[in-house]
Formats: structure tokens, sequence, C-alpha cells
């Protein structure tokens, strides 16, 4: 065996941050052909959706490039290190300004936002969802019948309440009297307090009588669209403004690394690592003590399903499973018998 | 040059931009240059499918949209 020979750069480390400064340049590039479709709001939504996974695979690479220039040069480099700081505490704005301006688009359109009114429609008994799979499975009622559900149950502290919340059903930019559509979807994106969802959801909360008794805690599950209603909830105080305690969030496929939630607010974030949804708001939240993101791999095509989530789910290994379980434990209370009461809301825009 | 479509001008840019990158060095070589010049290509492919894809949706809704105002020429005159 021969020994290794003296090991030869043969590119500079300038090189290599100027490499990181083009590949960021051609993010801006790419974003820019966002404005050509302004006038389209379909395309450019879709634009969105189909780019933001390149421009983050790119930021990867030139975070790469400015990395290994400082391992080269085996030493702090003062500059690059706060330039990417500023540039990561920009791309979460960056795509709330985005939202904000395709919503700008859809109410030119005739979409954006209108009067709400949650009417309940059945109430059902059923087990306590104390586990994740639970959870989800009660998602995919609330998706199916695009309705916002309440799951209320006694704890040893005061009443449990669980809120389900389904992803976006109507995706065109025109007048739609689901509340879940696009224009509130980018509302909500927008700014926290807006959307047609998150006040149906407060009525509906005002219905069962959240917060009317001491140690009332609720709990928010919400899919896509749902986990940023959730989220939204949550940051601008509507949950405790009813007088109510927030659990936490579970939100599976959502874009919610970015929310601006109190401190010490639990959340479980359930992602696919192909997803491109949870990546829309360009932000990343590692675990805490307090947040959990769970990166599961897809299981089939469909990686944004909210049944493909349920199969990855199915695969994952018992101990990880049981992590996430005490993990929404510390949401709930750990409740895990018991029965408890489940109410439909019909969440519907009621503009002429 | 990749066939992105020249409308839309600023991915062409970027996409040019990306494969200069690759013809910056001449002298570096090994594998963390194979593994650079892998992953720009594979951006650039995923570059030229998502334009594709976007010009189809713009087609689309502007065919729509196109069709929705002779619709409502047609229902002005009838």
């Amino acid at each position: 065996m021969s020994a290794a020979g003296p090991v030869d750069f043969v590119v500079e480390p300038a090189e290599l941050h100027r490499f990181g400064a083009v590949l960021l340049s051609t993010i801006a590039m790419i974003d820019a052909t966002h404005a050509s479709r302004a006038g389209q709001p379909v395309a450019l939504a879709y634009g969105i959706a189909a780019l933001t996974p390149i421009t983050l695979d790119i930021h990867k690479l030139a975070l790469a490039c400015f990395q290994s220039a400082g391992n080269y040069q085996s030493c702090e480099n003062l500059l690059t290190p706060s330039f990417i700081k500023k540039f990561e505490e920009i791309e979460p704005a960056l795509a709330r300004g985005i939202a904000a301006g395709l919503f700008a688009v859809d109410k030119l359109v005739g979409g954006g936002e209108s009067p709400v009114t949650a009417t309940a429609v059945a109430t059902a008994s059923v087990a306590v969802a104390a586990s994740i799979p639970a959870l989800l499975g009660r998602l995919q009622r609330s998706s199916a019948s695009q309705e916002i559900l309440i799951e209320t149950s006694s704890g040893v502290s005061g009443r449990q309440f669980t809120m389900y919340l389904p992803g976006t059903e109507y995706w065109l930019p025109l007048n739609s009297k689901k509340a879940f559509d696009l224009g509130s979807d980018l509302a909500a994106f927008a700014k926290p307090g807006v959307s047609a969802p998150e006040r149906a959801a407060v009525q509906a909360l005002a219905a069962e009588g959240f917060g009317t008794r001491p140690g009332d805690s609720l709990t928010l599950v919400g899919y896509s669209e749902g986990g940023i209603i959730g989220a939204n909830l949550i940051s601008s105080g509507a949950v405790t403004h009813l007088g109510g305690r927030v659990g936490g969030l579970v939100a599976v496929a959502s874009p919610v690394s970015a929310a601006q939630l109190p401190e010490g607010t639990r959340v479980i974030s359930i992602e696919h690592t192909d997803d491109p949804v949870p990546a829309l708001d360009l932000a990343e939240h590692n675990s805490d003590s307090n947040w959990t993101t769970v990166k599961l791999a897809p299981v089939g095509l469909q990686t944004h399903e909210l049944s493909s989530y349920q199969q990855s789910l199915s695969n994952l290994p018992t101990q990880q499973l049981a992590k996430l379980n005490e993990a929404l434990a510390g949401i709930t209370g750990g409740r895990q018998y018991g029965s408890a009461e489940i109410t439909g809301f019909e969440a519907v825009r009621t503009r002429g | 040059m990749t066939g992105i479509n020249l409308r839309q001008g600023s991915l062409t840019i970027a996409a040019t931009a990306l494969m200069e990158l690759m013809k910056q060095t001449p002298g570096w070589d090994g594998p963390a240059k194979t593994e650079f010049d892998r992953q720009i290509n594979e951006i650039l492919g995923r570059l030229e499918e998502a334009a594709i894809r976007i010009d189809f949706v713009h087609y689309a809704e502007a065919l729509a949209e196109t069709a929705l105002k002779e619709a409502a020429v047609v229902a002005v005159v009838l």
C-alpha cells in the first residue's frame, strides 16, 4: 500500500465563495420568473410549487460551497456565516411576501376572503384518539367530509378539546363557497388572523363552549392548509382569547416551520422528505425540547397525500412511533382511554 | 443549451449561469468536482422539466381565459 501523497487543493476558497454567490443569484433569477406570471394566478401558484424545491436545493449547494471554503481556510470566516444567517432570516419573509402578492391577485380575480359561518352538522360518540395514527385517522375523516371536527373529552385537570382541520379542498382562484380554498390558503400563509377557516374555527370552538370552564385545553391537528390554520390560531391569540389554553399543535404536511408561536408552544410537525408543501415557507425547524420534526420516507409517488402519510407512519419502527406518541402525550396531557364526543362543523363562505 | 423556453427569460439566464459554473475551473478535478457537476446537472434537468410543466399550465390557463371570454361574447350576441 503506498503512502498518501500531499493534498493538492486545485480550487481556491475564493472561487468557492464566488460559486456560492452565483448559486444564490440564480435563486433570485428563478424567483423573478414568478412576476412574469402575475396575471395568471393558476400558473403563478403552480410555478411557485414547482420551482421552490429546486431553489431550496440550489440554496443547499451554495451553503455547501461556503462551508467548504471555510473548511479549506481552516479558520472562522466572519463575513460568510453572518451573510448566510441574514439570508436565512429573510427567506420566510420572502415566502410570506409571495403569498401576500398571490392573495392580492386572487382578490383581483374575484376570490379573496369573505364572511364565513361554521354550522354543526353531526355529533357522535367515539373513543379518545390517543395516538398519532389515531389523529391521522380523524384527519382523514375531516378531509373526506371537509368538516372541522372538534373532539371533546373529560380529563383530570379539565376538558380536553381536539380540533381537526382539513387541507385545501378547492384549488381555483375564483369565487368559492368553500372556506378551505386557494384564497384562504394564501391568506393564511401571508399572515395570521385573516383567513376564513380561522374565523370558522373560532366560531366552532365558541359553539362547543371552549374556554367557558376552568382547565379547558385545546390540541390543534391540521393537515396541509389545516396545519397553517392551526399555527395561525395559536399565534394570533384567537384560542387563548376564548378563555382556554393551548396544549399544542400537530401539523401534517404543513409549512409551519416559520410560524411565530409563543415560546414554549409544543409542536409535532410530520413531513415527508420529498413533499414540497412543508418546505413552502423556505424554513426548517429542528427538533428541540418543545418542537418535534419527523421526516418520513414517503410510500409511493403521492408524497403529499394524507393516505401516503398514514402508510409511512405504519412503516415507522415501533420505538420511533412510541417516541412520537410520547411527544403527543406532552401536548394532550396523556389521555389514553375513555370516550369523547365529536362534532363536525361545515365552514361555508356567506358572500353573495 | 437546455430546452428551457426563452419566454421564461430569467429561468434561461439561471440555467446558463449554472452551466457556466461547471466550466469555470478546468483544473478542479476529483470526487468533489464530480459530485458538484452531478448536482448541477440534476438541478438543470429538474429546472427544464419544471419549465415545460409551467408552460403547459400557462397555456392551459390562457386557453381557458380565452374560451371564457368567447363564451361571454356568444352569450351577449345570443
